[in-house]
């Protein structure tokens, strides 16, 4: 009996224990379920993207931030291939980087690269990759973390222009104070050198020669004031100027035409205005500044055949839809060989032709304050030349 | 040796190219009170000077145009700058050995440093004063006129 009723005290406290073991595994259990879906929630809204991915890099599974990033759902993701949404350029760093984790060389890496998101734009992205391994240390998967980086790319983007900028600037401005002192230090050698001529000529009593000196002299002194005033009037341009305002090409055209009538009427030049009319956009007096220099640049160059034209027009550029101005002429031309010259403050391209060769310099410089470019085309010497530009919200209205 | 020859015997030839007239004018007027020029050749720009060596269009017939033994170059020119020219002359066998001396107006350290590197043989800058730059295209003449010693021309 009394083994029975002990048998019984047994049975009982197993009994209790078993329930006992029951509510704290249902606890336990609940526990784990608890964490399991805040470690899903955190795994899903966490702002860095995961990725897994098989050992042939098959994508297995992702987070919603992962799909957020990529732009492609979690469906489109599962048959898809790291190859598949990596930026051609960097597939080849991608693939290096990836086999040898997989035969184990590292256990992880990170690097900066781009995907292709769904809408075929790149998109920067910093991973950290590590590989998962079973017991027989074989790779059997891969887990990444993807890090939103374009903003910063962005920014250090737009830092490196701004830089490649700052740097161009500095060059022109090293030119530019060069050219200013070699060319006005050279009018100033011979004005001294004449001034000595001259003394001698007089103590010679050589009348003849002291003419010719003294012109010298005066030439001199006229190109010396001649280049500072044009200096001045460079250094001018972008500052302190009235307000921009819209115009339309062809009444700028034609204001220009009739400050160089002069020159298109003894050359017997006929201008023509063709294309679609245009509406510009800036400092009025400088575009007619611009196309004055063009047009007297133009006509400067003529060859003195019998139809000698000038065609001013624009066009818009398909590709990038910007709207292109041009000023065409059939004279001389530009040979090759001195194209890189053209822009450049006091290049002359001619001993004999007039001015000090600030015209062009001038208008790449009116460009420049419109935010623009400009650049020309010339088959060669007697082919003509056509000088293209861009201004800022220059607009085609017709 | 007589003075002012080459080593054939020839009297010298000196390629001179300056495009400012005032500045030519101050040169041979110096040159001449200095009797130190057989044969001076003026040109007006880098293209000319290329033309004229390497022998095209008006400068073909070598007997008019003969090798200089002597360049004497402004640095700053029209159409090509006397660096280009000095490059292009320093590429090519025939006219590398040339003694070329560039005469520039202004000093600019990047210039000097790409004449070197071409291998100018001197660089010259032209003194704002009168007697100064006097003295240096005498001292110029007496230097590569008279003392210095060229090889055979072609």
């Amino acid at each position: 009996m009394q083994s029975n009723s002990r048998k019984a005290d047994q049975v009982l406290a197993l009994n209790r224990e078993i329930e006992l073991l029951r509510t704290e595994n249902e606890s336990l259990k609940n526990l784990l379920r608890n964490n399991e879906q805040r470690l899903q929630g955190i795994f899903n809204d966490v702002a860095i993207g995961v990725l897994e991915v098989d050992s042939n890099e098959r994508i297995i599974s992702m987070n919603d931030r992962c799909c957020q990033i990529l732009g492609f759902t979690r469906e489109e993701l599962l048959t898809k291939t790291i190859k598949d949404i990596t930026w051609p350029e960097d597939r080849a760093l991608s693939n290096d980087l990836n086999s040898r984790l997989h035969f184990g060389e590292f256990e992880t890496f990170n690097y900066e690269k781009r995907y292709i998101r769904k809408d075929g734009s790149p998109l920067w992205v910093h991973v950290t990759v590590s590989a998962v391994r079973n017991s027989k240390h074989e790779h059997i998967a891969s887990v990444g973390t993807i890090e939103d980086i374009s903003s910063r790319r962005l920014y250090m983007d737009a830092l490196k222009e701004s830089e490649k900028n700052l740097k161009t600037r500095n060059e022109e401005l090293t030119r530019f104070i060069y050219t200013v002192s070699h060319d006005l230090k050279s009018p100033l050698v011979t004005i001294k050198s004449f001034i000595n001529f001259l003394m001698e000529d007089i103590q010679k009593d050589d009348k003849q020669s002291q003419e010719r000196d003294i012109q010298y002299i005066h030439a001199a002194a006229d190109r010396m004031g001649k280049l500072l005033d044009e200096l001045l009037e460079l250094s001018r341009i972008g500052r302190k100027e009235k307000p921009k305002s819209k115009a339309e090409m062809g009444s700028i055209i034609n204001e220009a035409i009739e400050m160089v009538a002069g020159m298109i009427k003894e050359k017997n030049i006929r201008v023509n205005i063709t294309g679609p009319k245009v509406m510009l956009y800036g400092y009025t007096e400088r575009l007619i500044q611009l196309y004055q220099n063009l047009l007297d640049n133009a006509a400067k160059f003529m060859d003195g055949k019998p139809e000698q034209v000038i065609e001013a027009g624009a066009f818009k550029n398909e590709q990038n839809n910007e709207v292109v101005l041009f000023v065409r002429d059939n004279g001389k031309g530009i040979d090759p060989r001195h194209h890189h010259k053209i822009f450049g403050l006091f290049e002359k391209m001619d001993n004999n032709t007039e001015g000090t060769g600030i015209g062009l310099a001038l208008v790449k410089r009116i460009v420049e304050v419109h935010g623009g470019s400009i650049w020309f085309r010339s088959e060669g010497t007697g082919k003509g030349t056509t000088f293209y530009f861009t201004l800022d919200g220059s607009e085609i209205i017709n | 040796m007589t003075e002012g020859m080459n080593n054939g015997g020839d009297p010298l030839v000196i390629l001179f190219i300056e495009d400012d007239p005032a500045h030519a004018e101050i040169t041979m007027r110096n040159f001449k009170k200095n009797r130190i020029f057989n044969k001076v050749i003026h040109l007006w720009d880098g293209q000319q000077a290329l033309d004229y060596l390497f022998r095209q269009g008006e400068y073909e017939d070598p007997e008019k145009s003969p090798v200089p033994d002597l360049i004497l170059m402004d640095l700053r020119l029209p159409k090509v700058d006397g660096l280009e020219v000095l490059a292009k002359i320093r590429a090519v066998e025939s006219l590398k050995n040339i003694p070329t001396v560039i005469l520039s107006t202004s000093y600019n350290e990047a210039d000097v440093a790409k004449a070197y590197e071409y291998n100018v043989n001197s660089y010259l800058v032209k003194p704002l004063d009168y007697d100064k730059f006097s003295n240096l295209l005498e001292a110029f003449g007496f230097y590569w006129v008279n003392w210095n010693r060229y090889p055979h021309s072609n």
